[in-house]
């Protein structure tokens, strides 16, 4: 059983990119692409019971600033796009679960990097992400924005403009990369 | 009376912007923009994205995305079961 400290030294190791420049404060910031909340409200599928459930959690904010900018009374303002944040502890429990230690130490090898185009690794930060976690572009969501002011939800820190870009790179490589299969009237 | 449908099945048919050209056999003329084979900017600097190769994408088993929806489960607090109301 591979130990969180060697899960994440092993997953460090192989980092494409500096976590250290990775996150920064987010005292003067606007809601908005690139915070980093906890606490906060949205629906999740359950398999197991085949509904929606209501759950509050940590999660990593997508929509533009200027989308959800409540001085700005116009439609549309009120909604805005999140990706869960999966614990890295958590899941390494699980994926033991399931697999092997060899098979566990390629995935996360994979995931430092970045061969994984659906899951991003964010850097931990201090004691709510002691060991980083998992963004997992699949799990995207949306939540309302009242869910930022309630009592459980807490602004935790934003990334930084190197952090961003990383994320934004691997969203682009995730959702805009080219299709396999032709789409019907693409060509002359 | 004919000129009026001609003039509509052109403006209709073969406007460019209404990007139904496809339907058309019609090849595009260096004068004219056509506006679904610009490549539109985006808000980041694309030059920098790294696609990465097909051989060297790891897709997630079934299995692996089970682990993923389980982690999520374990991430959160629950706050009701979704339970159905009729």
């Amino acid at each position: 059983m591979l130990s969180i400290e060697d899960a994440h030294r092993i997953l460090t190791e192989k980092l494409t990119f500096d976590p250290g420049k990775f996150y920064g404060p987010a005292n003067d910031l606007n809601i908005g692409v690139g915070q980093l909340y906890l606490g906060i409200r949205y629906p999740i599928y359950s398999p197991e019971t085949e509904l929606y459930q209501t759950v509050e959690g940590a999660v990593y904010l997508l929509t533009h600033e200027c989308d959800v900018d409540q001085r700005n009374a116009r439609p549309f303002n009120t909604d805005l796009l999140i990706c869960p944040v999966l614990d890295f502890r958590l899941f390494v429990e699980e994926y033991q679960n399931e697999f092997s230690e060899e098979v566990l130490i390629s995935f996360i090898s994979r995931l430092g990097l970045r061969d994984v185009s659906r899951v991003i690794y964010i850097p931990h930060y201090d004691e709510n992400l002691p060991y980083g976690g998992l963004l997992y572009l699949n799990q995207i969501c949306n939540t309302n924005i009242a869910s930022l002011s309630k009592q459980s939800a807490r602004r935790l820190c934003s990334v930084t403009s190197y952090g961003l870009q990383i994320i934004d790179q691997s969203i682009c490589n995730h959702m805009l990369r080219p299709k396999v299969e032709a789409v019907p009237l693409m060509t002359f | 009376m004919d000129m009026i449908i001609t003039t509509c099945a052109s403006v209709v048919c073969f406007d460019p912007y209404l990007n139904i050209a496809n339907l058309s056999d019609r090849e595009p003329t260096p004068e004219i923009e056509w506006p679904e084979l610009t490549v539109r900017p985006y808000g980041i600097d694309m030059e920098s994205i790294v696609i990465s190769q097909a051989d060297r994408n790891y897709y997630l088993s079934e299995a692996e995305q089970r682990v993923f929806a389980r982690t999520l489960l374990r991430s959160v607090s629950v706050l009701d079961e979704g339970s159905l109301i009729r």
